[in-house]
C-alpha cells in the first residue's frame, strides 16, 4: 500500500557485478522488490525516494541503470504534473459532475388537473423548488408545508428528489357546488327568448302562459305574493317549470372546392443531440412536414444523475394537399353536417331538438351559403334573487 | 512442501508457498533465476530453481519465489 501511495520505480540493470550491487543495496537499506531476470538482463523496484541513492551505488559498480517505468499515485503525478490540459479536463470533469449532481435539473409536477404546471411551478419556486437550486439545501418537508401554506387549492403535497429530478405530485381540493339557500326569496326568469309551451309553478305567482313568446329576463314566476287584508307582502323562493321552444341558428359559406389534406407514406428521420435544453438537429424539417413522432433519452450517471446531454429522434411525414371539387348535392350534405356537428356542440345539454330547418342558397362567385336553424324544446327558467332591501 | 522452519541463531528461514523467506543476517553470495546463493553467518545456501525471483530485498529479509527444486547448505 505504501509503494502504491508513495510511488516505485521499475528499473533495469545490466552489468557484470550485479550481485555485489543487490548486497550494497542491502547494506546501504534500500529495500528492493521483485528483482528478476529476463533476456539475460535484470528488473528490480525501489521507492521512488531512494532511487537517487541507487543511481550512486550502481556508478560505484559499474552497473548501466536504465528507469523502465513509473507506478503509483504520486510518481504519476510527478509525472503528469505538466500537462495543464490533462489536469484542467480532469478539474473540468469534476466540476461538471459535481454540477450535474449536486443540483436540480427538472421538475416533474404530476397529479394536477385545474391548477396548471405553470402555476404550480410559480408556487414551487417561491417554495425554494427549481432547476439550479443547490440539492442539499433543499428541505422536502418544509417545501411540502409552505407549498400547501401558500395555495389554497392544494390538500396534499409530496415532494420527491429523485438524482438531480425533482418529482412533485399533487392532490387538489375538490370544490363544493355553489348551493342556493332555498330559503332566499327569488323569481324565476326566462334564461333565453322562447315561445312557452308549457309552464307550471309550484311556489310563487305564474305569470308565464302557454303560447306567449318571452324575452331573456322576462319574469315567468313571481316570488312576491301581493298584500291583502289578511296578510302583508310575503316573500317566497319561487321554483318551477317552464318549457318554451327556443330557436339556435348558424350561418356559413361554402365552396365547391377544398382542399383535402393527406400525409405522405414516406417518412424522414431526424437525429439530434440535446445539450442543456438546446436541440442540435441533423436537419431542419420544412413547412410542410408534420412530426408524427418524437423520442429523446437523456444519459445517466450510474442510472441515477442525468447529464445534461441527451439524443433525440424525430420523425416527419410531409403532407400532401389536394384540392377537390364536389357536385352541389355532396357539397351541401358536406356543409349540413358540418354546421350541425357546430349547432350541437353549442346549444344547451337539456335541450331537446324537435324541428331542423336549413335554407341554402348560391352566391354569385360560386360558393354557397348554408342556414341551419334548430328548434328546440327546454326549461328556460333561471333563479333571480329578489332584494329584499 | 507445506511449511519447513528451521530456526538457528542468526538466521530464520521459512519456505511457504514456493517462497523462500531468510530473515536475519545474510548476504547474497550470487544471484542467478536457476541458482541463488545467499550466505548466512557461516553457511551457504544454495536455492535451485526455475524462475527465481527476489520479491523483497531489505537489510534483515530477503524474499525469493519460483519454481524452488532443492534448498540446499553447503
Amino acid at each position: 500500500m505504501l509503494w502504491f501511495v508513495v510511488g516505485y520505480i521499475r528499473f533495469k540493470l545490466k552489468g557484470d557485478n550485479i550481485t555485489a550491487f543487490f548486497e550494497a543495496c542491502r547494506q546501504n537499506n534500500i529495500t528492493l522488490k521483485n528483482i528478476h531476470s529476463f533476456s539475460g538482463e535484470y528488473y528490480a523496484d525501489v521507492l521512488g525516494t531512494q532511487m537517487k541513492k541507487i543511481l550512486q551505488l550502481s556508478q560505484a559498480h559499474s552497473i548501466d541503470i536504465k528507469v523502465s517505468g513509473h507506478f503509483g499515485v504520486v510518481m504519476k503525478f510527478f509525472i503528469y504534473k505538466n500537462r495543464v490540459a490533462f489536469f484542467a479536463a480532469f478539474i473540468i470533469f469534476l466540476i461538471s459532475i459535481f454540477l450535474n449532481s449536486f443540483f436540480i435539473k427538472d421538475v416533474v409536477i404530476t397529479g394536477n388537473n385545474y391548477l396548471s404546471n405553470v402555476q404550480l411551478d410559480s408556487v414551487l419556486k417561491e417554495c425554494g423548488i427549481y432547476p439550479g437550486r443547490f440539492i442539499l439545501s433543499v428541505e422536502p418537508e418544509k417545501v411540502q408545508d409552505s407549498m400547501l401554506r401558500k395555495c389554497s387549492r392544494l390538500s396534499w403535497v409530496w415532494v420527491d428528489i429523485k438524482g438531480t429530478v425533482a418529482r412533485v405530485e399533487v392532490r387538489e381540493k375538490i370544490s363544493k357546488p355553489e348551493a342556493f339557500d332555498k330559503n332566499l326569496a327569488c323569481n324565476i326568469v326566462a334564461e333565453r327568448d322562447g315561445v312557452i309551451t308549457e309552464a307550471i309553478s309550484e311556489s310563487g305567482t305564474l305569470y308565464a302562459k302557454a303560447g306567449t313568446y318571452v324575452q331573456k329576463g322576462d319574469l315567468l314566476i313571481g316570488g312576491v305574493y301581493d298584500s291583502n287584508e289578511y296578510a302583508p307582502v310575503r316573500f317566497v323562493h319561487a321554483t318551477g317549470k317552464v318549457l318554451a321552444k327556443t330557436y339556435y341558428g348558424l350561418h356559413g359559406d361554402f365552396p365547391l372546392s377544398y382542399t383535402k389534406y393527406n400525409l405522405a407514406e414516406s417518412t424522414d428521420t431526424a437525429l439530434g443531440i440535446n445539450f442543456c435544453n438546446n436541440q442540435i438537429k441533423t436537419h431542419v424539417s420544412g413547412k410542410n412536414n408534420m412530426k408524427i413522432m418524437s423520442k429523446s433519452k437523456k444519459i445517466k450517471l450510474f442510472g441515477k444523475f442525468s447529464l445534461p446531454l441527451g439524443f433525440t429522434k424525430e420523425k416527419y411525414c410531409e403532407i400532401i394537399s389536394k384540392e377537390c371539387v364536389l357536385d352541389k348535392g355532396q357539397a351541401t350534405q358536406m356543409a349540413l353536417d358540418e354546421l350541425k356537428a357546430r349547432l350541437n356542440s353549442q346549444i344547451p345539454s337539456d335541450a331537446k331538438v324537435v324541428n331542423t330547418f336549413e335554407e341554402v342558397s348560391e352566391n354569385a362567385d360560386g360558393s354557397f351559403s348554408v342556414n341551419l336553424t334548430f328548434e328546440c324544446i327546454e326549461d328556460i327558467t333561471t333563479e333571480l334573487p329578489i332584494d329584499i332591501s | 512442501m507445506d511449511s519447513d522452519t528451521i530456526s538457528l541463531l542468526q538466521y530464520k528461514i521459512i519456505y511457504t508457498n514456493n517462497t523462500v523467506i531468510i530473515r536475519g543476517t545474510y548476504t547474497i553470495a550470487s544471484y542467478d533465476p536457476t541458482l541463488t546463493i545467499i550466505k548466512c553467518g557461516s553457511d551457504s545456501l544454495c536455492i535451485s530453481g526455475d524462475e527465481l525471483e527476489i520479491v523483497l530485498l531489505t537489510n534483515d529479509e530477503i524474499h525469493i519465489s519460483g519454481k524452488v527444486f532443492s534448498i540446499a547448505f553447503a
